[in-house]
């Protein structure tokens, strides 16, 4: 009866004097905000923290949250959202960041506008009184002041990267000629054009009270057009009219677009009749001061606001739309600075910087707050922030447009790649490991090109022993014969990492243009004899003793096995290379060349070149008495790797060459290794006790002990670094053996009608 | 406070599954009703004990909405764990978890420890997937699995910490390189030879959250 009674006073309360509607609690806030701000800038500078300032900030959050949860027709902006769209309430804000009045406002600004971005719809902020508002905001972005307000300025712009990437068809309302200033002259006009009204403080936060704002002129019409046509930038939109007095020069790019990217935009934009191969990019007043404010803090030195900044970039660049990329690609800043940076922070590595350090380091570039956490050794971080940019600079190329990620290729072929690592750099062993670690861990396939493309250059043009010009390759070839032990081990090893990515453009210039036509063999040759498929077990048995017997028998140790120890791991990189090869037949990798044209090489014979490539590999291997036993060893992994390529003719020149007939001038990997290992054998056969000093030093290699090089001892030395290349020239031509056993079996096993029984060993 | 090891993981799956309340629950120990959508990745640490060892976890909270993607695969990279949750509440989200799952084991590297994890079971009465069906998937894809609940707390200090087990354990048993740092394990400063001189305003490694 009571509880009855209560209930029936409440209701009457409830209707003499209900809680106020959320819209009136939302305007009250409001309003106190304007008279906390006044009083605050009243003569007194008190921070924004000893205000009331923060707190309205966080009620009117929270009012709104309210009402979009409670709102039913999501298509029509509840009651708080109208107020503070009729009002221009954001226009208000962006002048109170201006300002900074009370001091600190600024960041509180940032902050609301960036939670109210995370939860706007579509339609808020194509509002005139949302998006203009937007772009003031983003103007005032520049990462030009560090500071506490730097984080919040970029997670703002990485809100509204969010909402622009999330709703595709906003792109030409923040692609506009805005100049970068607040009182752009242009701004206005423009925004003229869009009939809406301009606030500021000054005119209207007072009146605010009494409501002056005209009612709200929504972007809906041009939105709308947007959506439908699904063309993004159509050309009658007042917001891609040139402008006259645009002060911003630009460089017209003309802008290729790959055949895929060339797909998406007819599908994306049909309607748009530039939208051919080639389009060129002439439109003078689009901007995109949202990507650029983004870039602005990638040096940042708080490394949480430079993955903010990154992860902005990398919205705004992978926005699947064709017209925003030729955009980013020639009107903004995209290309140069990512590109810029790279190049600086690979002036920053110090010149001491340990090659091991560079083979272990691991960064990518989201990580990159995790560096502040782990103790670097010397040079390290700039190492570090090197390989993280190098990283970022690979993901865009991976995730962003196929336009952005083809010009930012290029960009960093053309300025980063050529421009620092010329002759002089070429030379340094650092530079070489640098040069490595970035073909190892590049994984866009547009980066690869480009990589490859740099070290092989467009177009494989085949060259002659003569041939001088200093190209890329050749400088780095000639480091092969460098005095400098560092040198030399880098750059093979720079050539194993490029081996083992096995582009096709880089294996063209390197072997394959030389050996493809097969003019290494002597016209005396059966050819169908010779590229004959079908291979016996008792071929194959002489192609593998024709590597075992190029060591004398006096030099053979086989305490521990012969070339049967090698099979198993050449047979797990084999399988490793030809299942690198999506789609290649793996049976006859390559095609073997007509036979009439094999029979003109008969008539008109050019002088064989096996290529720069081979011929610094022989003459390598002709040096190695006189090398480094590191080196020597780094080189048998080249030879190793080269020999797996599975092409026919690279088999055919360098494994199969024993049984053929070739021309007078072409050398072989046999008659090479032979010559070193009789050479070699003739040093040390006078020495009584030379076999067993080989057993000890084959020892000694085997179970990895090192012996410190000792200087009284000189010549003791000598004769180390003899014994020691024998074992490593005994060792090469087992694996050679093991590899030739392992390609010919694959090969009996792919051809032979009848299967051979191969015994595995 | 120095660890011996650190950790690294990444929360992915569907958005609005309660991926950013599970950090929170396990960084801050508290739960927070509405929540903001989470803008590209958000980050949280803390440390963990196992086998008298502290473990330092870094753990990146990404964005489940598709729009994001471009940035969330670069974090697969280099994390040593992966919570994949779904919400037992919505269909929907356990019907993606193959695309997660795929997107996953394409980016990372071939040894992350991967934990299911069917979140809000506090909401009994909405249930729309059973446990059941969880398990069978994650048996089925080799995964850890478990039902937690963010608002609750059920369940998540062990959703966390067991996935921090199965990597410990894959470390003792040699699976993964620890001088490796793309395994997304690293070993901590104090064997490392220059630990004394810790950069001014590093941050103290106990337990401590924020964005990055």
């Amino acid at each position: 009866m009571f509880g009855r009674f209560s209930t029936a006073l409440q209701n009457a309360v409830d209707v003499l004097a209900p809680p106020p509607p959320l819209h009136e609690d939302f305007a009250y806030h409001w309003k106190k905000l304007i008279r906390d701000y006044l009083d605050a800038t009243n003569g007194r500078r008190l921070p924004v923290e000893l205000t009331n300032i923060p707190a309205r900030f966080e009620q009117i959050l929270k009012i709104l949250a309210r009402e979009d949860q409670e709102i039913e027709d999501e298509n029509r902006p509840g009651p708080c959202l109208e107020y503070l769209l009729q009002h221009s309430l954001l226009d208000l804000l962006a002048t109170l960041a201006s300002s900074d009045e009370p001091p600190g406002t600024r960041q509180y600004v940032f902050q609301f506008t960036s939670r109210f971005l995370n939860n706007a719809k579509m339609q808020q902020i194509a509002h005139t009184n949302v998006f203009q508002p937007l772009q003031r905001l983003v103007s005032q972005c520049d990462g030009t002041a560090p500071g506490p307000t730097e984080f919040f300025e970029v997670r703002f712009l990485l809100s509204l990267a969010a909402v622009v990437r999330r709703n595709p068809s906003l792109v030409p309302v923040f692609t506009c000629g805005l100049e970068n200033s607040e009182a752009s002259p242009e701004r206005y006009r423009r925004s003229s054009c869009c009939s809406s009204e301009q606030s500021c403080l000054s005119s209207s936060c007072i009146s605010d009270v009494s409501g002056t704002a005209s009612s709200s002129q929504t972007f809906q019409n041009l939105i709308g057009a947007q959506i439908s046509s699904r063309s993004t930038t159509p050309h009658n939109n007042p917001l891609f009219t040139p402008l006259v007095t645009s002060s911003r020069s630009k460089s017209v790019r003309l802008v290729v677009q790959p055949e895929a990217a060339c797909q998406d935009c007819q599908a994306v934009s049909s309607s748009s009749s530039s939208d051919d191969n080639k389009s060129l990019v002439v439109d003078e007043s689009a901007q995109f001061p949202l990507l650029d404010a983004a870039i602005s803090y990638i040096q940042s030195p708080d490394c949480h606001v430079r993955v903010k900044a990154c992860q902005a970039i990398m919205l705004l660049v992978s926005i699947p739309d064709s017209r925003a990329a030729e955009v980013i690609v020639s009107d903004t800043l995209l290309l140069s600075r990512l590109t810029a940076r790279l190049c600086d922070l690979y002036h920053c590595i110090p010149f001491t910087t340990e090659p091991g350090a560079i083979d272990d380091m691991h960064v990518s570039w989201g990580l990159d707050m995790a560096s502040s956490d782990v103790l670097w050794a010397e040079g390290s971080r700039q190492l570090a922030s090197f390989l993280a940019w190098y990283d970022f600079c690979d993901q865009v190329i991976a995730e962003a447009h196929s336009t952005i990620g083809q010009a930012l290729a290029w960009e960093i072929r053309d300025k980063f790649l050529s421009e620092i690592f010329v002759e002089d750099t070429l030379s340094q062993p650092l530079a070489i490991t640098l040069l490595a670690k970035m073909f190892k861990v590049a994984s866009s396939r547009l980066l690869n090109e480009a990589l490859s493309e740099w070290l092989v250059g467009d177009r494989i043009v085949k060259e002659t022993p003569s041939s001088k010009n200093p190209t890329i390759l050749r400088n780095l070839l000639s480091n092969w014969a460098s005095p400098r032990t560092d040198l030399v081990l880098e750059t093979l090893r720079f050539f194993e990492v490029v081996l083992d990515k096995s582009d096709l453009k880089v294996l063209d210039a390197l072997m394959f243009v030389y050996l493809d036509s097969y003019s290494f063999l002597d016209a005396c040759n059966n050819l169908d004899d010779t590229l004959e498929e079908t291979i016996d077990p008792l071929q194959i048995e002489r192609i593998v003793q024709s590597f075992v017997n190029l060591v004398p028998v006096g030099l053979r140790v086989n305490d521990d096995g012969g070339y049967e120890q090698y099979v198993a791991e050449s047979r797990r990189q084999y399988s490793a290379v030809l299942s690198s090869l999506k789609g290649v037949p793996v049976a006859n990798p390559t095609p073997v060349r007509p036979q009439n044209e094999l029979s003109a090489c008969k008539t008109r014979r050019e002088l064989f070149f096996e290529g720069p490539f081979l011929r610094t590999l022989f003459n390598s291997l002709a040096n190695i008495p006189y090398q480094a036993y590191e080196v020597n060893l780094e080189l048998t992994g080249i030879v190793s790797k080269v020999c797996l390529r599975p092409e026919r003719s690279v088999s055919t020149f360098l494994i199969e060459s024993p049984f053929l007939k070739l021309v007078p001038e072409a050398d072989t990997l046999h008659s090479v290794l032979h010559r070193v290992a009789t050479l070699l054998a003739s040093a040390v056969i006078a020495r009584p006790d030379y076999e067993a000093c080989l057993r000890a030093t084959r020892h000694r290699l085997i179970t990895e002990q090192p012996q410190p090089p000792s200087p009284s001892k000189a010549k003791e030395n000598e004769w180390n670094l003899t014994f020691e290349n024998i074992v490593v020239i005994e060792e090469l031509c087992k694996e050679l053996a093991a590899i030739a056993y392992v390609k010919y079996q694959h090969r009996a096993n792919c051809t032979s009608k009848l299967p051979i029984k191969i015994t595995d060993t | 406070m120095s660890y011996a090891y650190l950790f690294k993981y990444i929360i992915i799956g569907d958005t609005g599954v309660g991926k950013s309340c599970l950090l929170l629950q396990f960084t801050d120990k508290r739960f927070q009703p509405v929540h903001d959508l989470t803008i590209g990745v958000e980050f949280g640490a803390r440390m963990i004990t196992i086998d008298n060892k502290y473990i330092k976890l870094q753990i990146w909270d990404t964005a489940g909405q598709e729009a994001f993607r471009s940035i969330t695969r670069s974090y697969y990279r280099g994390a040593a764990g992966a919570l994949l949750v779904y919400d037992i509440t919505r269909r929907e989200t356990f019907n993606h978890l193959t695309t997660w799952l795929d997107d996953a084991r394409q980016h990372s590297n071939s040894n992350m420890v991967i934990m299911l994890i069917g979140n809000k079971s506090d909401l009994e009465s909405r249930r729309e997937v059973k446990k059941e069906e969880g398990e069978a998937f994650a048996r089925e894809h080799g995964l850890i699995f478990m039902e937690t609940s963010a608002k609750t707390a059920a369940n998540v200090e062990e959703a966390f910490i067991n996935t921090a087990k199965e990597i410990y354990e894959k470390i003792q048993e040699g699976v993964f390189d620890i001088n490796n740092e793309a395994n997304g394990i690293k070993i901590g400063p104090q064997h490392s030879p220059s630990n004394s001189n810790l950069p001014p305003g590093s941050k103290s490694p106990s337990q401590s959250s924020g964005c990055c």
